[in-house]
């Protein structure tokens, strides 16, 4: 049985890094696999930036890239016995979602089952975007989105051993003690 | 009195039920508002949408109106033991500036307005995704 890690923060607080850096130090104590699920999909020249900043980061390691954007269920036949998973990140896989209108219930299914199979035989690390601390919209797609957001984290600290509040680089433990004990 | 502060969807609301219980409760989201005598929890939500209603009038009038809200509730909660006020707070504060005057508007506002309440509240309680935290208990004010 694995362990469950949940990352929120803002943009740029260094949540994947930190994750990274986790993933690392584990993989250096059990030399499992590591797995970097990515949700993002190079669709403009933005994002291809984004991507490659991520991957320059990644270089001279061992890590194995799955690009899962949509359909997150097929991502968990893909992940090793005893892989260390680090997942980046549920606020686009959520957008990928939406923009295929895919139904929230499919969403909700669909990471609960995501969670409860990959823990039976990997780690997990996800990294989540936080976006609920600002004004939040009162209708149409923005709102819709924001509270599914809401959701799908409460789901996600719920489900999780650790839950981790980054704020500008700095792990803020929320629940579960060190992130490193099992 | 209880102030729970917290984004918009994090599980305020059901922390307050599942954890708090709150029996006889009345909920008011304007400052004034009548209680029925009968209620012994007055629980105070959306003040961020009364504010924005607001908009246009002076902010410090404003604040100060939400100050008298809050001695006027404190003054309810003192009339017997059992009566207990909780005031739910979404925190906008931590974003980007919003483009809209409204917005930013209410922003301001509800920011110095929770401030406020949680400098005269005894116990103030964060909630993150459903996890909450202590930020100030009654030991704090001894």
């Amino acid at each position: 049985m694995g362990t469950v890690t949940t990352v929120i923060g803002g943009a740029r607080s260094g949540k994947t890094a930190w994750a990274e850096r986790e993933a690392l130090s584990r993989h250096d104590k059990t030399g499992a696999p590591l797995i970097y699920l990515a949700s993002g999909v190079a669709f403009d020249q933005e994002m291809k930036q984004r991507i490659t900043r991520h991957q320059k980061d990644r270089q001279n390691q061992h890590w194995l890239t799955i690009e899962q954007p949509v359909n997150l269920t097929g991502a968990i036949a893909k992940c090793p016995v005893g892989a260390i998973v680090v997942w980046d990140c549920v606020t686009t896989w959520l957008t990928n979602e939406l923009m295929q209108k895919t139904e929230k219930s499919r969403m909700l299914h669909d990471l609960t089952m995501f969670l409860r199979t990959v823990r039976m035989h990997a780690d997990l690390y996800i990294i989540s975007n936080e976006v609920l601390s600002e004004p939040v919209f009162i209708e149409g797609f923005t709102a819709a989105y924001q509270q599914l957001i809401g959701e799908v984290h409460q789901v996600l600290v719920k489900e999780s051993n650790h839950a981790i509040e980054m704020e500008a680089g700095l792990a803020l433990v929320r629940k579960g003690g060190a992130a490193d004990d099992s | 009195m209880h102030f729970i502060i917290g984004g918009a969807f994090n599980g305020k609301r059901k922390w307050v039920e599942e954890e708090l219980k709150p029996s006889s409760r009345v909920e008011i989201s304007k400052p004034g508002q009548p209680v029925p005598e009968e209620a012994d929890t007055i629980l105070f939500t959306r003040l961020e949408e009364w504010i924005l209603l607001q908009y246009g009038q002076d902010e410090d009038d404003l604040v100060l109106k939400w100050k008298q809200e809050i001695k006027r509730l404190l003054e309810w909660e003192n009339v017997a033991a059992v009566r207990r006020v909780i005031i739910i707070g979404t925190d906008q504060s931590k974003g980007i500036v919003p483009l809209e005057k409204e917005q930013r508007f209410t922003r301001d506002v509800l920011g110095w307005c929770h401030q406020h309440t949680a400098s005269k509240a005894d116990r103030v309680t964060r909630i993150w995704y459903g996890l909450s935290e202590e930020l100030k208990t009654k030991e704090d004010l001894k």
